[in-house]
């Protein structure tokens, strides 16, 4: 018996052997056989959106058809990894990526030396107003964006009908807390848990960190020039009336919203709405896939995120960004750099590339001469408030490195826990600016 | 030099590790400790300033490593109690010559096949959703408890799932230990009429007492090191009252990018892993000699 | 003797229940596993709505099951193989010989043991590129890696059991005429089995799991190991847990179906140091 149990083991094992040695051949064989003898390119490309992976790949290959000589290896570590932490990793291997990605300053300034301008490139007369912002120095523009995406408080279109609110007027703090009131009385009813779906922990803490929390800066006169003046000390986050607003509004959160908000994951947090346990969520438009899956029918649209009555903050609006840039690696000789843009030229440039931004990626694009429509209820609304002009920009990106995932939010736990009260969280928030910047 | 093995065979059968060890470990550690002296980005081509101590009297003025540091100590003196205690048990159980002793054997070893994401997944569900149900069910307060909201309680919770997961590594180390008891000790001290627990306490102790050894070393120096379950379970959270050193220095380093400080910090982890585990040893083996 | 039976069996049933408390998360790896995405959010602790054996098929080609399993298979036991063999040498001599040398090496080897893993991480990563060793993306590499990161413990566990064996035998076998290699191939190494088992179960779990450092290393999708493969399961967003948990399972199964097979012969390893 023992014998026999061991002839199986090692016949096993060498199968497995066997098998695993077929497979790399037949890999390292096929590329022989096809290429011409022309010289080939690699153009590494390394990227974080996990989600992408399987339409990039339908891309490269269309891509390789037409430029045989280009061979495309693509790269993804994304997905609950770190990518920046990974890029760094890459770059220091000396196995440097000739495409990668930069979400915006922050990070545009730390890899500067390795980006190549793209100023000649023919699809930036095509780019939606204000998408390059983020990746341009000095004239110089370094990337090409993802495209569009949106966030704001989603909510149940026929559930709010029911109710009887109008939310075409909800565009002040008043009108959105007299909304949640009306949906708190008619819970019953509505067969609704809570009225908003919404988290400051777990899996999907960044709703508040990133998301909420960038609403009293985007509603700052200037911006940038808020972002400026507390990195040079003038000004602070500490009495300034938005910052007042952005407790108002968590309060308001607070309220109409879970008893334990720190350990609502994401899949609970989008599965609830969808599921109709409540009337509105917090989110943006990448929801749509998950949603779609649990309620195929939901009728859903935006929101905006008020701080307050005053209308010239822009109340009306929903904070609309790129997520994320393209850029080519400098470092690299010029006939890759050549094959890197010739490969994102594909993408933004042909009808293939845009049926994959707005088919298969399911991106809002960010250039006007992309004609082929998103077609879902999320993405429509996003659309109608860029139509509209009713947007906010997203300003995390110009953050100290670390803050938002950090020290926000921590500040919000800490809000919510009652280990703060508002001022002392607004003091701690700007000592820790301070500190990082 | 003895008999057996003279100067030249000596570094004979050491060469190949040794040297390995050298270029994976020692070499970059070094260079790592180099690094904390630095303001160093990790951005090849950047510029490297040597700076001093300056990272060192950051770490020291820095609140949030304290708490770090005292989270870290109490999450692992719960943990070690705990991985010991269940991996001790799990070994006189299977090794009792049971029917099920094979069974057993696979299934309390089974969890170390888990990792990653999914394992934070699970228990977060099981702590979330599960044990608050099950409670409800049997009207008991304690399994109810806000598990990953309350930051002692989340440190308990970490000590859980890394006991579930290590205590059948632990219980390999403690099987080996068991087995290697002469079985006519066990037999002559019942003949002489001793019961089960006066024969661990007077035998079984003892006798393992090398392997408790090993695993306090063990358990405590992984306890340090702790990063896949926090970052899973906890993600450092509430308020960062759970984040341990070890997911401290990767935020200090890879989300703020503050490569030399993460160095330095680092550097006085090794510090106090090194002290505390030593001095653990260094009293264990004078117990074992005592017994 | 009716006492002792029964107590036997309380110990018994013990066990089992016991045991079915420690599975119990490998339940809810197994029944979502089987059921879709929808179903996995709307209800995680139920029975699957309806079975979804597609979830096994996507999940084994999402991740290039084939090669990827053939990536870990490999890289785990030659890595494990080095260690056992490279690491119980340099134990024994460390053991045998008695002087400042070899007690200082010893403790250069445990006190690495300390050392947490990003501390060095990002130089090592710098010393592995194509300027320097140009180990990435190879299975050699990380195996060198891996010999040197699992040298520690191996060490020390190897050298915690030899000190406990008696030096007559070999001392005999030099005197017979054997070389010093002939002493530890024929002698010593045989001796060290109960040992041996142990620092290669150990040795195989943390490389069989790992993930951070082939991360750094792996950088190829032909090279990639199975936990590294898994994160294709986990977009930034929404995570597809069917799939991960269906991915898990097939990666386990292997590994158990090995396991029972070559269980006997592991508590014999295990075992084989009570008779001494």
């Amino acid at each position: 018996m023992k014998k026999i149990i061991s002839l199986v083991l090692v016949l096993v094992m060498s199968m497995l052997l066997l098998i695993g040695c077929q497979d790399e051949s037949a890999e390292t064989n096929q590329p022989d056989a096809n290429e011409p003898v022309v010289e080939d390119v690699v153009v590494d490309i390394f990227q974080f959106k996990v989600e992408i992976v399987e339409q990039l790949d339908a891309l490269v290959d269309d891509f390789e058809k037409q430029y045989p000589h280009i061979d495309i290896v693509m790269d993804t570590v994304g997905g609950g990894q770190d990518y920046s932490a990974a890029l760094r990793v890459r770059m220091n291997s000396g196995n440097q990526p000739a495409i990668f990605n930069v979400p915006g300053p922050t990070e545009r300034d730390m890899w500067r030396e390795f980006l190549e301008p793209l100023n000649d490139q023919d699809w930036i007369q095509y780019a939606a107003k204000g998408t390059l912002d983020n990746i341009t120095v000095d004239g110089n523009i370094y990337g090409v964006p993802f495209g569009l995406e949106g966030y704001g408080i989603i909510y149940n279109v026929s559930m709010l009908k029911d109710a009887g609110i109008d939310t075409s007027k909800i565009d002040t703090l008043s009108e959105l807390s007299e909304a949640f009131s009306i949906l708190d009385e008619k819970k019953d009813e509505l067969g609704i848990d809570v009225v908003l779906s919404y988290s400051v922990g777990a899996s999907a803490w960044w709703t508040a960190a990133y998301h909420t929390f960038n609403i009293p800066f985007a509603m700052q006169e200037d911006p940038m020039a808020f972002i400026d003046s507390l990195n040079d000390g003038t000004g602070q986050i500490y009495s300034n009336d938005r910052f007042e607003g952005f407790f108002d509004l968590l309060d308001l959160f607070f309220e109409y919203s879970y008893e334990d908000l720190i350990t609502v994951t994401y899949d609970a947090q989008v599965s609830n709405f969808a599921l109709g346990k409540t009337a509105m969520l917090h989110q943006g438009n990448w929801t749509i896939g998950m949603i779609q899956e649990i309620s195929p029918e939901i009728e859903m649209a935006f929101l905006p995120i008020p701080l307050s009555d005053n209308k010239a903050w822009g109340n009306d609006s929903i904070p609309v960004g790129v997520p994320n840039f393209w850029v080519v690696n400098s470092q690299l000789e010029p006939e890759v750099k050549e094959a890197a843009k010739k490969f994102l030229n594909f993408m933004m440039n042909t009808d293939r590339g845009h049926r994959f931004l707005v088919e298969e990626a399911q991106f809002i694009p960010a250039f006007t001469h992309v004609k082929i429509q998103p077609k879902d209820p999320l993405a429509k609304s996003i659309q109608d408030y860029v139509y509209a002009g009713r947007i906010l920009p997203w300003v995390w990106h110009g953050f100290p490195a670390g803050f938002n995932e950090i020290d926000a939010k921590q500040a919000i736990q800490e809000y919510y826990l009652g280990k703060r009260t508002r001022s002392e969280v607004m003091i701690f928030l700007d000592e820790m600016w301070q500190e990082k910047k | 030099m003895n008999k057996v093995i003279d100067k030249k065979s000596f570094w004979f059968f050491l060469a190949p590790i040794s040297l390995t060890f050298i270029i994976v470990v020692i070499i970059p550690f070094i260079i790592g400790m180099y690094y904390s002296l630095t303001d160093w980005s990790a951005i090849p081509g950047a510029t490297t300033r040597f700076i001093g101590f300056e990272n060192y009297r950051e770490i020291f003025a820095d609140a949030q490593f304290r708490t770090s540091f005292v989270k870290t100590l109490i999450y692992a003196f719960y943990a070690v109690m705990l991985i010991n205690i269940v991996g001790f048990s799990l070994a006189l159980l299977v090794t009792r010559k049971l029917k099920t002793s094979n069974l057993l054997r696979t299934a309390f070893f089974m969890p170390n096949l888990i990792g990653g994401l999914i394992l934070g997944y699970i228990w977060q569900f099981v702590f979330l959703e599960i044990l608050p149900y099950v409670s409800e069910l049997l009207n008991t307060g304690i399994l109810g408890a806000r598990w990953l909201s309350d930051p002692d309680m989340a440190l308990w919770s970490m000590a859980i799932v890394s006991t579930w997961q290590m205590g059948g590594y632990i219980m390999i180390i403690y099987i080996a230990a068991l087995n290697s008891i002469p079985k006519e000790l066990i037999e002559a001290a019942s003949l002489d009429g001793a019961g089960a627990l006066q024969k661990i306490r007077h035998i079984t102790f003892p006798m393992v007492a090398p392997a408790f050894t090993v695993s306090l070393f063990l358990t405590l120096s992984t306890s340090f090191k702790m990063f896949d379950v926090n970052i899973a379970l906890t993600g450092g959270g509430p308020a960062r009252l759970t984040e341990l050193l070890a997911l401290g220095i990767y935020n200090k380093a890879f989300t703020q990018a503050n490569f030399g400080e993460g160095q330095a910090q680092a550097a006085i982890f090794f510090g106090v892993i090194a002290i505390t585990t030593l001095t653990q040893v260094y009293f264990s083996k004078r117990k074992e000699v005592e017994m | 003797m009716r006492k002792i039976r029964f107590k036997k069996w309380g110990f018994e049933i013990f066990g089992v229940l016991l045991a079915l408390l420690y599975l119990s998360p490998f339940y809810i790896i197994l029944t979502n596993s089987l059921k879709s995405k929808r179903n996995v959010l709307v209800d995680t602790l139920g029975w699957p709505e309806e079975i979804m054996m597609e979830n096994y098929f996507m999940a084994w080609d999402r991740m290039n099951f084939m090669q990827t399993f053939f990536n870990s298979l490999i890289i785990t036991i030659v890595s494990v193989l080095v260690i056992t063999v490279f690491s119980s040498m340099a134990a024994w001599v460390l053991v045998r010989t008695k002087n400042k040398t070899s007690s200082v090496i010893f403790y250069t080897f445990v006190g690495a043991m300390l050392i947490p893993f990003q501390a060095v991480m990002l130089p090592l990563v710098s010393m592995m590129g194509p300027n320097n060793l140009n180990l990435i993306n190879t299975r050699y590499g990380i195996i060198f890696l891996y010999l040197g990161f699992g040298a520690s413990l191996s060490i020390f566990l190897y050298h915690g059991f030899i000190k406990n064996i008696p030096t007559s035998l070999e001392e005999a076998a030099i005197i017979d005429g054997c070389s010093t290699w002939q002493v530890f191939y024929h002698i010593i190494f045989p001796l060290l089995k109960p040992i041996t088992v142990t620092v290669a179960i150990l040795n195989s779990i943390w490389i069989w799991n790992d993930f951070l450092l082939p991360s750094l290393v792996l950088q190829e999708k032909s090279v990639r190991t199975i936990p590294l493969q898994m994160q294709f399961f986990f977009g930034a967003f929404s995570k597809d847990w069917h799939l991960a948990m269906a991915a898990l399972a097939l990666s386990i199964i292997p590994i158990i179906i090995f396991y029972i097979f070559a269980q006997k012969h592991i508590i014999a390893g295990v075992t084989a140091g009570s008779g001494k």
